[in-house]
């Protein structure tokens, strides 16, 4: 019977995660181009992890209850299996600044970190003292690899968009072609990829991409200057998450509790004359 | 569950420092030269308890992990450089830039700083200065009988003695930086050099890039009053939803201890 009381307390474990994810996402409502975390949850049968054995097999004649096992079904527990980061576009907010450019679309603007490349949609790009178009970090923004030089180049600091003495106003345009005037400067290096959910998380609103076969060139989006994008958390969503995840984790210390009250009673009662 | 919580602390001290920041643009409302701050937040590293893309068998990968963050910082707090409304004062010594550039002054401490506020005053000895004291580069001296001054859009500042001809007193300078949201902000609406806005680069007012003067008048405050007051709705109702969360994570906490 105690079995049961661990799959109360699994049901509470669970819920405190949620909530975690949900404090986490609460925390950057306001947090520019911030990618909301959805957690889900996995049924965990402990027959299903149970090596089934020629123990198995009924002996004498097969009644009903061999047809349909309940072994170990009874005992299910739930363990927080993933989060999926929702990679829906946060609203396009206008600030008219020359140097915030939104991603309209699925894309992400290329980065070098010290740790190598990553991938970010935050687009308030900074101009640092030497010129380079960076991140509010200081990591420089990159440019598109250009046709013809050697493609894939591992000098990453030759895609490094320079815009030292270009002064006065910079245009980009929805392919992301950085303009100075009527002169083209460069290109920023939009990013698509195949499958979002294989990309990284690893904060600063930066993404970390492991499979390179898992990038492919920019097709469906559209760089905008002078807008950003806001975070994608729904507070009345998440407030909800949040007030669902408090009673459920209470309705589990309920059921812990009553299993502790029949232990007791166990313990206590039973056998008593 | 104490990441819950920490990670709603995070999130008040991310939200309060934009409050701080809001206050002081509105209460700069009608600085002239108040440039308005930006506050950019980031989110913070995740706790990866179960990497992607990890391995469940043979050909199979789990499709995505667990990971959980632990809350928000503040990233990046800067003065964002628009320029405010023109202000018509008509007073000779209050001068404007049109368009990107700074007045280099120096400071009765004898430092160098930069300023778009252009409200100058002569002292008793003629010397052009802003009215915390600090003086014009290059130092403009106007004679005591002066009789008119005028400034022209690129800087030349002359002026009309009696019974004589007009005479350039001399010349306004302007400065750029190449990335002026790094200048610091000293208060009095001057700025500082800082090593991530670069070196000065001098100019001549109206020529490569810099803007022209436009005397007799000033530049407003750019802060946005009704933007501010949206932002300063949005950012208390953030903070109160991390109250919540402190509140709900207390709640299970104080749940679970009182189980037995």
């Amino acid at each position: 019977m105690a079995s049961g009381m661990w799959t109360a307390a699994a049901g509470a474990v669970a819920q405190a995660q949620n909530l975690d994810v949900i404090a986490n996402n609460l925390a950057n409502s306001d947090t520019g181009a911030f990618k909301k975390d959805t957690p889900t949850f996995k049924e965990y049968l402990s027959t299903v992890e149970r090596i089934h054995g020629p123990g198995d097999i009924p002996r004498g004649a097969i009644k009903d209850k061999d047809l349909y096992p309940l072994d170990g079904r009874d005992e299910s527990y739930v363990v927080m299996d993933g989060t999926h980061t929702s990679y829906r576009q946060g609203h396009l907010r206008v600030t008219q600044s020359q140097f915030d450019v939104a991603m309209d679309g699925p894309g992400f603007l290329e980065v070098n970190t010290p740790q190598g490349v990553r991938f970010t949609r935050q687009g308030s790009l900074k101009v640092a003292s030497d010129g380079r178009l960076v991140t509010a970090d200081g990591n420089p923004i990159l440019a598109a690899e250009s046709v013809g030089v050697a493609p894939k180049s591992l000098d990453l600091a030759s895609r490094f968009i320079n815009l030292r003495d270009r002064g006065g106003h910079i245009v980009i345009n929805g392919q992301g072609e950085i303009f100075s005037g009527e002169t083209l400067v460069t290109r920023l290096s939009v990013a698509e990829f195949r499958d979002l959910s294989q990309l990284h998380k690893i904060g600063g609103q930066l993404f970390e991409n492991k499979n390179p076969a898992n990038r492919v060139s920019p097709e469906h989006t559209l760089v905008r200057q002078g807008l950003l994008e806001s975070s994608n958390v729904n507070p009345i969503e998440e407030m909800t998450n949040m007030i669902k995840a408090n009673r459920l984790f209470e309705t589990d210390l309920k059921a812990l509790k009553t299993y502790g009250e029949l232990l007791g009673k166990e313990a206590n009662e039973v056998g008593k004359l | 569950m104490i990441r819950a919580l920490s990670a709603a602390a995070t999130g008040l001290e991310a939200q309060q420092a934009k409050i701080e920041n809001i206050a002081n643009d509105l209460a700069n409302v009608n600085t002239d030269g108040y440039k308005r701050s930006t506050t950019e937040f980031q989110d913070l590293m995740y706790e990866t308890l179960k990497e992607p893309g990890g391995s469940l068998g043979a050909n199979s990968q789990s499709p995505v992990g667990v990971q959980i963050g632990m809350g928000v910082k503040v990233g990046a707090s800067h003065k964002n450089f628009e320029p405010g409304p023109a202000k018509m004062t008509y007073n000779p010594y209050d001068f404007m830039i049109d368009g990107p550039g700074f007045f280099p002054v120096q400071t009765p401490q004898g430092e160098v700083a930069y300023t778009r506020a252009g409200a100058f005053h002569v002292d008793s000895q003629g010397i052009l200065q802003l009215s915390n004291g600090s003086k014009m580069i290059p130092q403009i001296v106007v004679p005591s009988n002066a009789l008119n001054v005028a400034v022209n859009p690129s800087g030349e500042v002359r002026v009309s003695l009696p019974g004589a001809a007009e005479a350039i007193l001399g010349q306004i300078q302007l400065v750029n930086f190449q990335n002026e949201q790094g200048l610091l902000a000293m208060g009095d609406g001057l700025y500082k050099v800082s090593l991530a806005s670069g070196s000065p680069i001098l100019g001549i007012p109206g020529e490569n890039g810099m803007g022209g003067i436009h005397q007799g008048a000033l530049e407003g405050s750019n802060v946005n009053v009704a933007n501010s007051m949206v932002d300063m709705i949005t950012t208390q109702r953030a903070y109160e939803m991390g109250t919540k969360v402190m509140g709900v994570a207390d709640q299970m906490l104080s749940a679970t201890v009182n189980i037995k």
